[in-house]
């Protein structure tokens, strides 16, 4: 009798275990469903292993993370910047840490561009691979316990499925994939890239990419923001918003006849354009070209469409320099 | 009273003044940012929301700690979206900056409790 019951245990514990096993593997394809897929199917083109060992080390101090890591990457891409300087432009004293729009706002400031990257595991390794170390926010909380961290992806192995990081005071953290993205859940997947102008991320899309540069316009330095659009025309040559961008900030640069070039392309490509034409109409008319310049206003404003206010503007400007100028001569 | 009044006034005339073009570019000009954007009538919601919230979130970030000449910085390089997107949420949004002594002791007690509860 002993036998059976031993046998009876011996099968009960076997499915037990089948069970506690399907658990788990249900669990994580539930937990990180990126990592799951990524299993053994190696993203095409994507090198299987890859190490920024140049990406310095930022130590960080309390709650200071988010300036630290941003240093990390800033001071990649080139500049020199202490976690101390960058604290200023995105550490929230009262709150211990630092606000998501404020990391990729900051960048701007230095005449980087900043890129959102699409929530998913493989653009990270993407972007490592082509040379790009990736900002990743991650919740280290427990439970109903949330602690925001932000970290510095520099490599990985793909076979080995996992991550080397900067993060807090560790220069070489390891993580396993499935790790990291269970970390990565709560913060819907949040990564970044902040890469000079001319350098477009690897897993740059036109649409999101368009959103990164046209940003650039809020940055201070002209010249930078400048360089970011010339990049993407060069990419995508006939993006509307692009070339609106470049010749903005070259007409800022006092550039008025690069501008007026860039507009003209631009008009000859989306002859519709509301915007296109009524910068136009302004750039021709700062270089004194009022009749021309009222001549594509009026175009623009027959064109109707939600830019009409600031058309008429334009034309109305125009129109009194015009009389202004005929008035005197 | 009378503060109010000339408060409400000011900023009535700001947004009158301004709502031609938010743009950061240059007057006359219409900016990449609105051109840029999927939706105008989106885009238009979120400049307007944006006009009344870049200086409620740069008095914010003072009340959280950051000095008057620095808040004005940095919510000059938000765009009108992201303004869009914090406006009223800076209490509210993570906020990372990870990990002192207390917390690493919240996250001890939290393992412990799930332990126990497990």
């Amino acid at each position: 009798m002993p036998t059976t019951m031993n046998m009876l245990m011996r099968s009960a514990h076997r499915a037990l275990l089948v069970v506690c096993l399907a658990l788990v593997v249900q669990g994580c394809a539930v937990l990180t469903p990126q990592t799951v897929a990524l299993r053994g199917a190696r993203p095409a083109g994507l090198p299987d292993a890859a190490e920024l060992t140049a990406v310095p080390f930022f130590p960080q101090e309390d709650y200071q993370c988010g300036p630290a890591a941003l240093a990390t990457i800033l001071d990649f891409a080139g500049l020199k910047l202490t976690p101390e300087q960058l604290a200023g432009e995105v550490y929230l004293p009262e709150r211990h840490g630092s606000l998501q729009v404020e990391m990729l706002a900051s960048p701007r400031r230095h005449g980087m561009v900043s890129y959102e990257l699409a929530p998913r595991l493989a653009d990270v390794l993407r972007e490592v691979a082509a040379g790009n170390p990736v900002v990743v926010l991650q919740d280290n909380g427990v439970g109903p316990f949330s602690l925001w961290h932000y970290a510095v992806i520099v490599g990985y192995d793909f076979s080995r499925a996992e991550l080397y990081l900067r993060s807090g005071p560790g220069q070489r953290l390891v993580k396993s994939f499935g790790a990291f993205e269970y970390t990565w859940h709560a913060g819907r997947h949040w990564a970044m890239v902040a890469l000079p102008p001319a350098r477009i991320p690897e897993t740059a899309t036109q649409d999101r990419y368009r959103s990164a540069v046209s940003a650039m316009e809020r940055s201070p330095d002209r010249a930078a923001a400048r360089d970011a659009f010339a990049a993407f025309l060069a990419r995508w040559p006939d993006d509307e918003a692009a070339a609106v961008g470049l010749a903005n900030s070259q007409h800022a640069l006092g550039n008025l006849r690069e501008a007026e070039a860039v507009l003209r392309r631009a008009a000859a490509q989306h002859p519709d354009s509301v915007p296109v034409l009524n910068n136009l109409a302004q750039a021709l008319d700062d270089q004194g070209k009022g009749e021309e310049a009222l001549a594509v206003a009026e175009r623009a404003l027959r064109l109707g469409g939600p830019f009409q206010d600031a058309v008429r503007d334009t034309r109305d400007t125009i129109f009194r320099r015009l009389r202004a100028a005929s008035g005197k001569g | 009273m009378k503060n109010r009044i000339l408060h409400i006034l000011i900023a009535a005339l700001t947004l009158i003044g301004l709502a031609a073009f938010t743009a950061p570019a240059r007057a006359g000009t219409i900016g990449a940012e609105q051109v840029a954007a999927q939706s105008q009538a989106q885009a238009e919601r979120e400049r307007i929301k944006a006009l009344v919230a870049r200086p409620e979130i740069a008095k914010e970030l003072q009340t959280l700690g950051v000095p008057p000449e620095n808040a004005q910085a940095r919510v000059d390089a938000m765009t009108d979206t992201e303004v869009a997107a914090l406006a009223g949420k800076l209490d509210s949004l993570p906020a990372a900056g990870a990990l002192s002594d207390f917390q690493w002791i919240m996250i001890i007690i939290g393992v412990v409790i799930i332990a126990l509860l497990i």
